[in-house]
C-alpha cells in the first residue's frame, strides 16, 4: 500500500470525527496555556461550537452512499449515521448543563469539558466502524474517559466510590468482551465483521458451534454490563449518584446509546447467519440460526431488566438512585426489539432512544438545578417545587409523564413502537409484551410519588434561590418541544427515519 | 517449512539455559553459603543492622504519590515506545505514510507530555 | 512427547501456580512476584505460538512496568500489608460452584475442538509482519489508541495528583 491508495479513501466521510478530535485537543492546549484564574466558560462554548459544526457536517452527509475506508475500519451507514446523531445531540444537551454546573464541586474545568468530547470521540468511533478492533478501540476511548468524568469530584467520596467502581465493573465487562472476542478470532481468523459473518458458515464452525454460542454468551455478556442491564447492573446505581450530575446524564443517554448500538452491530453482524443449536424435528435433525437459539435468553434477560430495574426503583430515597433503577428499566424496554428479532429492530431502538433522550436529559436538567437550590439531591427536595417554580415543577411533570409511558408523550410513542415490534414478528412475544406492561404499571408507582411530592406536599424554606441558568432552561425548552412534539406528532421524526436513513445498508457491502 | 520451524524454536533453548542459569546462580549461591558458614545465632545478631542504632519502626514507609505519578507516566509512555518498534522495524516496506501516522501519534502524546509538565508533575519537590 | 509440549506443560504449570499462589498468599508484596511468574509463563506460552513480539511486550509491559506500578501501589497504602476481609462460607461455596460450572462448560467446548488449517509462517519476520499489517490496515484503530493514551494519561494525572492546597498544609 502506498501515499495514493491511502489518500484515494473517502476521508471526508469521517468530518465529524476530525472535528470532534481538533475541538478536543484544541480544548486541552487552551486549557493548558490561559491563565489560571480565567474563566473556563470560553473552552466549553468552543467545545459546543465544535459539536455543532460536527451535527451540520453529520446532516450534509444524510443520503450519501456508504463509506469504508480501509477494509471497514471506518464505515459510514445510514444506522452510524442515525445514531450519531442522538450521540451528537445527546452530549450538546450535557455540555449546556455542565456549564452551569456548580464550579464550586469540580476543580479541573477544562479536562471535565474536552474529557465528554473523547467519550464522544469513542461512542462515535463504535457507531461508525465494523471492525471487532477498532469498534474496541472506541468502547474503551468511551469507557476511560467515563471512569475519569465520574470521579471528577475529587473532594467528595460518593465520587470516589463511583469512579472506583466503574473502573473495576468496566474492567472486568472489558475482559469478558476481549475474551468472547478472542473466540470469534480465533474460529474466524478476521477482525472485519462481514467476513466474520461469511466465515462464520464454513464447516468449522459447524464443528464447533457449542463454542460459538459459548463465545456469543460472552460478548453479550461482557457488553450488557455497559448499557446496564439486570443482573450486570450493579454498578449503575453507585456511579450514577456519585457522579457529578452532567456526567450520570452523559452515562444515561450516550454511554447507553454506544452499548446498544455496538450490540446491535456485533451481534447483528456476526451472528446473522451462524449456526446455532441443534433442534430434532420430526423430520431429523436441523440446525437453527443462533440468533434464533439465544433468543429465550435475551427475553429472560430483558423481562429480569425491566422487573428489577423497576421494583428496585420504587424502593429509592435519592433522586439520581432512582434515575439510575429508572434507566436499568428502559434499558430493558430497548432489549425487547432485539429479542423478538423484529424487523424494525432499528427504528424503534432509534425512535426509543431519541426519546429517552428527550425525557432523561430534561430529567437531570431539573435535577441538577434542584440540588444547587436545596443542596440535596433527596427526593423530598423537591416536594413543594409547585410552590416554589411552577414551570420546573411542570416541565419535571411532563418528562415523568413521559418516562412513565403516558399517551401524547414520546415515551408513549416510543413504547408502543417496541411493543408493536414484540408483537409484530411471525412469532408473536406476548409474554416478553406483558412483562413491559406490567412492569410499567409499577414503574407509575415511583414516578408519580416525585409528581405527588412537587404538588402536594408542603415546600422546604427556599435555601438557595436561583434564577434558572441558560444552559439548562435552553436544554429544558428543547426536552420539552421534543417530549411533547414528538409525542403529538410521532410522524416527523418516523418520516424522517424513513427518508433519511435505509437500515438496510447495515447489512450491505460495498 | 516444518524444519525450518523446529530449528527456530529450538534455538529458544539457549534462552532457557541462561534463565535456568540465572535463576540457578542465586539459588545455589545461597544454599551453598548457608551450609558452608558456622550458624550460631544469638538475639544481638539476628536484629537488623542500622550502623549501630538500636532499630525502631517498621521498614515500610509510606512512599510519595510522585513516585505513582512516575509509575503511572513510564507505563504510558513504555507502551508508545511498544507502538515504534513495529513500525521502525516494518519502516523500510511501509513508505511516506507511515512517517505521518507517527508524527499525528507523538504529537498526542507529546500533548500529554506538555500536560504533565504543565500540571507540575516532572518536578520533584 | 515432543519437546514443545513438555515446555507447554511446566509453562502452564507455572503460570497458574502463580495465579492460585496470588491468591492465596497473605503478604502483598509476594503476590505481587507471584503475579509476576505469571506473566513470565505467559510470555513463554507467546513464544511457543511464534507469537514473539507480543512475548516481548508481554515481559517488557507487564512483568516490567505494570509490577512496578503495582508495587509503587502497595508502598502508597499504610503498613498493614496483611489481607483481614474474610468473606463469608456460603459465597466462598458459590465462587467455587460457578469456576466449576465455568471449567465444565470449557472443557465440554474444546474437548471436541477441531481447528482447521493453521498458519505457519507466522514466525517468519513476526515483528515486520505486525508492524504492516498494523501501519497500513488498522491506522485509524491506531491513531485511536494515541488519544486513548492522552485520556489515560491526562486521567492519571488529574486523579493521582495531589491537589495543592493539601500539599501546602502538608509541607509544614
Amino acid at each position: 500500500m502506498d501515499l495514493d491508495t491511502l489518500l484515494s479513501y473517502q476521508w471526508g466521510g469521517m468530518l465529524p470525527e476530525f472535528i470532534i478530535i481538533i475541538t478536543a485537543t484544541l480544548l486541552s492546549l487552551l486549557d493548558l496555556f490561559l491563565p489560571k484564574d480565567k474563566d473556563r466558560k470560553l473552552l466549553a462554548w468552543i467545545g459546543l461550537a465544535g459539536i455543532v459544526a460536527a451535527l451540520l457536517v453529520l446532516f450534509t452527509q444524510m443520503g450519501d452512499p456508504i463509506v469504508t475506508i480501509l477494509n471497514d475500519t471506518y464505515r459510514l451507514d445510514s444506522f452510524s449515521k442515525a445514531f450519531k446523531l442522538i450521540l451528537l445531540v445527546g452530549t450538546a444537551f450535557v455540555f449546556l448543563l455542565s456549564m452551569d454546573y456548580s464550579r464550586h464541586d469540580i476543580e479541573h474545568r477544562g479536562e471535565f469539558y474536552y474529557l465528554f468530547l473523547t467519550a464522544l470521540l469513542g461512542a462515535m468511533m463504535m457507531a461508525s466502524s465494523a471492525d471487532i478492533i477498532t469498534l474496541f478501540v472506541g468502547l474503551e476511548l468511551l469507557s476511560i474517559s467515563s471512569y475519569i468524568l465520574a470521579g471528577l469530584k475529587k473532594k467528595n467520596m460518593n465520587s470516589n466510590e463511583a469512579a472506583f467502581k466503574y473502573v473495576v465493573n468496566g474492567g472486568i465487562s472489558t475482559a469478558v468482551i476481549l475474551f468472547g472476542m478472542s473466540y470469534i478470532y480465533g474460529f474466524t481468523g478476521e477482525t472485519n465483521l462481514f467476513n466474520i459473518q461469511a466465515a462464520l458458515q464454513g464447516p468449522l464452525v459447524a464443528e464447533n458451534s457449542f463454542l460459538i454460542i459459548f463465545a456469543f454468551f460472552l460478548l453479550f455478556i461482557g457488553l450488557s454490563f455497559k448499557i446496564a442491564t439486570a443482573p450486570f447492573h450493579m454498578w449503575a446505581p453507585d456511579v450514577y449518584q456519585g457522579a457529578p450530575t452532567p456526567v450520570t446524564a452523559f452515562l444515561s443517554i450516550v454511554s447507553k446509546t454506544a452499548g446498544f448500538v455496538i450490540i446491535l452491530r456485533t451481534i447483528l453482524t456476526i451472528f446473522i447467519s451462524a449456526p446455532g443449536l441443534a433442534v430434532v424435528h420430526d423430520a431429523g435433525i436441523n440446525t437453527e440460526p443462533l440468533l434464533v437459539s439465544i433468543q429465550p435468553y435475551i427475553s429472560v434477560l430483558a423481562m429480569l431488566t425491566m422487573i428489577i430495574g423497576n421494583a428496585i426503583a420504587i424502593r429509592q430515597h435519592n433522586i439520581k438512585r432512582m434515575l439510575a433503577y429508572s434507566s436499568v428499566a428502559h434499558a430493558g424496554y430497548l432489549l425487547v426489539p432485539l429479542a423478538s428479532l423484529s424487523a424494525l429492530v432499528f427504528e424503534a431502538t432509534w425512535f426509543y432512544l431519541i426519546a429517552y433522550l428527550f425525557m432523561t436529559l430534561g430529567a437531570f436538567a431539573v435535577v441538577q438545578h434542584v440540588a444547587a437550590e436545596e443542596k440535596s439531591e433527596e427526593i423530598h427536595a423537591f416536594s413543594g417545587l409547585m410552590k416554589r417554580s411552577p414551570l420546573l415543577a411542570l416541565s419535571m411533570s411532563v418528562f415523568l409523564l413521559s418516562l412513565a409511558g403516558i399517551p401524547l408523550t414520546a415515551g408513549f410513542v416510543g413504547k408502543y413502537e417496541i411493543f408493536m415490534s414484540a408483537l409484530g414478528t411471525a412469532q408473536q412475544h406476548y409474554i416478553l409484551a406483558a412483562v413491559m406492561i406490567g412492569t410499567t404499571i409499577i414503574s407509575y408507582f415511583y414516578y408519580f410519588n416525585i409528581m405527588v411530592q412537587m404538588f402536594f406536599r408542603p415546600g422546604n424554606p427556599v435555601l438557595h434561590k436561583r434564577r434558572i441558568p441558560a444552559g439548562v432552561s435552553f436544554v429544558l425548552v428543547l426536552c420539552i418541544i421534543g417530549t411533547i412534539g414528538f409525542g403529538i406528532l410521532p410522524g416527523i421524526p418516523l418520516d424522517f427515519i424513513q427518508q433519511n436513513f435505509n437500515f438496510n445498508e447495515f447489512f450491505a457491502q460495498p | 517449512m516444518q524444519d525450518l520451524y523446529n530449528v527456530y524454536q529450538n534455538s529458544y533453548l539457549f534462552v532457557f539455559v541462561f534463565l535456568l542459569l540465572g535463576i540457578l546462580l542465586p539459588i545455589v549461591a545461597l544454599t551453598a553459603g548457608k551450609l558452608l558458614r558456622p550458624n550460631k545465632p544469638t538475639p544481638a545478631k539476628q536484629t537488623t543492622y542500622e550502623s549501630g542504632i538500636e532499630p525502631f519502626h517498621q521498614s515500610w514507609v509510606q512512599f510519595n504519590v510522585r513516585y505513582y505519578m512516575f509509575g503511572l507516566l513510564f507505563v504510558i509512555f513504555d507502551v508508545e515506545t511498544v507502538f515504534l518498534y513495529p513500525w521502525a522495524v516494518a519502516y523500510d516496506k511501509l513508505g511516506i505514510f507511515a512517517l505521518i501516522e507517527m508524527l499525528i501519534f507523538m504529537i498526542m502524546l507529546v500533548i500529554g507530555l506538555i500536560y504533565a509538565w504543565k500540571k507540575k508533575v516532572l518536578t520533584w519537590i | 512427547m515432543s519437546g514443545e509440549l513438555l515446555a507447554f506443560f511446566i509453562l502452564s504449570l507455572i503460570a497458574i501456580a502463580g495465579g492460585v499462589m496470588m491468591l492465596n498468599l497473605t503478604k502483598v508484596v509476594h503476590m505481587v512476584i507471584a503475579l509476576v511468574f505469571t506473566f513470565l509463563a505467559i510470555a513463554g506460552l507467546y513464544v511457543l505460538l511464534s507469537a514473539e513480539f507480543v512475548a516481548v511486550v508481554q515481559v517488557l509491559i507487564y512483568s516490567g512496568a505494570i509490577t512496578i506500578i503495582m508495587l509503587f501501589g502497595i508502598m502508597l497504602t499504610r503498613h498493614d500489608d496483611r489481607t483481614e476481609a474474610k468473606t463469608g462460607k456460603g459465597r466462598q461455596w458459590l465462587v467455587l460452584a460457578s469456576v466449576i460450572a465455568f471449567f465444565a462448560i470449557m472443557f465440554y467446548g474444546i474437548r471436541n475442538l477441531s481447528l482447521g488449517e493453521q498458519a505457519t509462517t507466522l514466525h517468519v519476520k513476526n515483528t515486520e509482519q505486525i508492524g504492516m499489517l498494523l501501519y497500513s490496515k488498522f491506522v485509524i484503530p491506531f491513531e485511536l489508541v494515541s488519544i486513548v493514551l492522552l485520556v489515560a494519561l491526562v486521567g492519571a494525572i488529574i486523579l493521582a495528583k495531589r491537589d495543592d492546597k493539601e500539599k501546602e498544609g502538608e509541607s509544614q
